[in-house]
């Protein structure tokens, strides 16, 4: 089988399996006649089409689809996402601002950019236009971060 | 419509107004001219700027980044061979060999001329076409509104033309995450007990989460490669088109005005296959068709003029009827939303003041748009030299804050990260994120009009199904959906063709 029929392979057993979760629990819990009647023509039609997708894949097994995709592209990718992820974290602990002049050097280091200039003007312009725009016009309470103030709190006292 | 034109025009003349349309217009450029980042993403990535604003100028600012983003897709289609937005692509094939003969700064202000036309011309139809289009939505009921949302949904067919399966499982991906949450009885969906979801997957995370830190997530693969160096052609010729030159070009550019506004109308033939049709017509038209494709100014005139017009056209349906004309437009309607805005006759009636003032911005901004053009357009490539690595961590910030401005929750941030996820995934695997939002938008809308449509079926003695043939309106709408349905269809062949004859111009997912 041709590599990137396994992945459509894969994305339609992946489509059964969430639709056929989702439908399950259209029975196991109690839904309204009309609720359930909706979410099962929405699941049924998306069960369908996983199910296409497996149909086409093993009927045209030798024939490329697409772009192969290999594991190597999501490296990149993925560590970036854990870069974010880290950084909502950060968010909740030492609060918005901090975390973000955390975040911005980090990324455009890991970006592969090295000039210290360019990179400190784009991250204080940043946090600068952020707290210009949301914080004094249009008020937004940005996260403080509750465990950094009762750390400070506790330094303080 | 003209009793309310006083009041939309004290909205307009404000500070915000002004400032939106500015911000709308320069910032639109700039993003339509950096190849990778599309409309709807800065739409996406703008709409929490707007929380504040009055939501006049917010869909003003909004406005005017859809159409002054698809005028800046054709400056770097002409100056540096890449279309900045999928409209443009059809630009590239006469306006970079007009740059390429020096006449670069010609084209750029052919592009903008056209362009401008086509923009007012769709703005005027807009004035025009939308109100009693509203008025007649005064007639629909529950059936009709649940036949809209599905006529809508057909445009997950033509968002996704390229693999209609996948498509389509991205579509119905979208449907079942709107089902979490509470139904339109009111009883709880897939909520596995988790209180943060109960009021079901807010829409602006999610739009954020699938097309901007996606986005990021697809440059950052771009790690340690050199980045393409892009030959840039030099800035040269008289910007305005000479006075015989604008007398012969005129008729071409109303043509392609008209053409644009009908296929904006057209839900899922957007700017892309506006462009190309526009430029088809210019080459029948043309006693020299052999010429297309040398530097010719029909060949910028002609798509140009069509994709703009296209902006104003995908406007009528989205405020009369709430239908998307495509991801740029269910990325707009998000942003009405959340003003509390809903498409309809409401929104000319009760809110007119506020759509005849975004009505008439839009008109203004068209306007505007050919001014900053004219003083800057030249400029705006510079754009593109920005280093991605820069660009990226500004994305992610602006992407995380705006989730978590729109309701002040912090799981909506988590929320967008998961949708970043998803939509890096599905985008990898050749599957569009388009069908998703526009699912996200609709599938609740048909949902509670399901509801509602058969609880008076009920009443009639009838089932939901054996009660929508009974209303004469209802037919009309399921012809539109079958004919919809066969659009996709159109629009593939006309692209097919031009590439067959011209090669394959890349460009950014979305237009």
């Amino acid at each position: 089988m041709h590599k990137t029929r396994i992945q459509d392979l894969v994305i339609g057993l992946v489509v059964v399996a969430l639709g056929v979760f989702m439908w399950i629990q259209t029975v196991v819990n109690d839904m309204e006649a009309q609720s359930r009647s909706f979410s099962r023509f929405v699941l049924g039609v998306f069960i369908l089409l996983g199910a296409i997708l497996i149909v086409i894949s093993v009927i045209n097994a030798r024939k490329p689809a697409g772009k192969e995709v290999t594991i190597k592209e999501f490296k990149n990718p993925m560590i970036m996402f854990a870069i974010i992820v880290l950084y909502a974290y950060l968010m909740t602990v030492i609060g918005f601002f901090p975390a973000t002049l955390l975040f911005m050097p980090a990324a455009m280091i890991y970006m592969g950019y090295k000039r210290i200039l360019p990179m400190v003007c784009v991250t204080i312009g940043m946090n600068l236009f952020i707290w210009v725009l949301f914080v004094y016009s249009l008020k937004v309470r940005l996260p403080k971060g509750a465990s950094f103030m009762s750390f400070l709190r506790f330094l303080y006292q | 419509m003209f009793e309310n034109m006083q009041g939309a025009l004290n909205e307009l003349f404000t500070w915000s107004s002004a400032l939106g349309l500015f911000i709308g217009v320069v910032g639109g450029m700039i993003i339509g001219a950096l190849p990778g980042l599309s409309a709807t993403m800065g739409i996406a990535l703008l709409i929490p700027i707007t929380y504040g604003m009055r939501p006049s100028a917010a869909i003003l600012m909004l406005a005017a980044i859809y159409t002054s983003a698809v005028y800046g897709g054709s400056i770097s289609a002409i100056l540096i061979h890449t279309p900045g937005t999928p409209s443009s692509a059809a630009t590239c094939l006469d306006g970079y060999p007009m740059a390429q003969k020096g006449q670069s700064l010609h084209a750029i202000g052919i592009s903008t001329t056209s362009s401008v036309i086509g923009g007012v011309i769709s703005a005027i139809a807009l004035m025009l076409i939308a109100p009693p289009l509203a008025r007649l939505s005064l007639k629909f009921g529950s059936t009709e509104y649940f036949l809209i949302a599905i006529f809508g949904l057909t445009l997950i067919a033509s968002l996704a033309a390229d693999n209609m399966v996948k498509g389509l499982i991205a579509g119905f991906f979208g449907l079942a995450v709107s089902l979490i949450g509470t139904a339109a009885d009111g009883s709880s969906r897939f909520t596995f007990g988790i209180t943060g979801i109960m009021g079901g997957i807010s829409l602006i995370p999610a739009m954020i989460g699938l097309f901007s830190i996606s986005q990021v997530m697809i440059q950052a693969d771009e790690r340690g490669k050199e980045p393409v160096k892009l030959e840039e052609a030099k800035i040269g010729g008289r910007f305005l088109p000479t006075g015989k030159e604008f007398i012969r070009l005129i008729p071409l550019i109303l043509e392609c005005s008209v053409v644009g506004v009908f296929i904006g109308i057209l839900p899922g033939a957007g700017g892309d296959i506006a462009s190309w049709v526009g430029l088809n017509l210019a080459k029948n038209q043309s006693k020299h068709p052999e010429l297309f494709g040398t530097g010719i100014v029909e060949g910028v005139a002609a798509p140009e003029a069509a994709n703009n017009a296209v902006t104003g056209g995908a406007l009528i349906p989205l405020l009369t009827l709430g239908i998307p004309g495509s991801s740029t437009a269910s990325v707009l309607l998000g942003g009405l939303t959340i003003h509390g805005l809903a498409p309809g006759f409401e929104l000319f009636d009760k809110y007119a003041d506020i759509t005849y003032c975004v009505i008439l911005g839009f008109l203004v901004a068209n306007i505007l748009m050919g001014l900053v053009g004219w003083a800057a357009g030249r400029y705006v490539t510079k754009v593109s030299k920005v280093p991605i690595p820069l660009l990226i961590p500004c994305i992610a910030v602006l992407s995380l804050l705006g989730s978590y401005a729109a309701t002040r929750n912090f799981a909506d941030i988590w929320v967008a990260i998961i949708f970043g996820l998803i939509g890096f995934v599905f985008r990898k695997y050749g599957v569009p994120t388009a069908p998703i939002v526009l699912a996200l938008i609709l599938g609740p809308m048909a949902d509670s009009y399901m509801f509602t449509g058969s609880n008076i079926a009920k009443k009639a003695g009838l089932s939901f199904w054996q009660y929508i043939p009974t209303r004469p309106l209802s037919i009309v709408m399921i012809i539109l959906i079958l004919l919809a349905l066969l659009s996709p269809l159109l629009s593939k062949s006309i692209s097919k063709n031009y590439e067959k004859k011209h090669g394959k111009i890349e460009a950014a997912e979305d237009d």
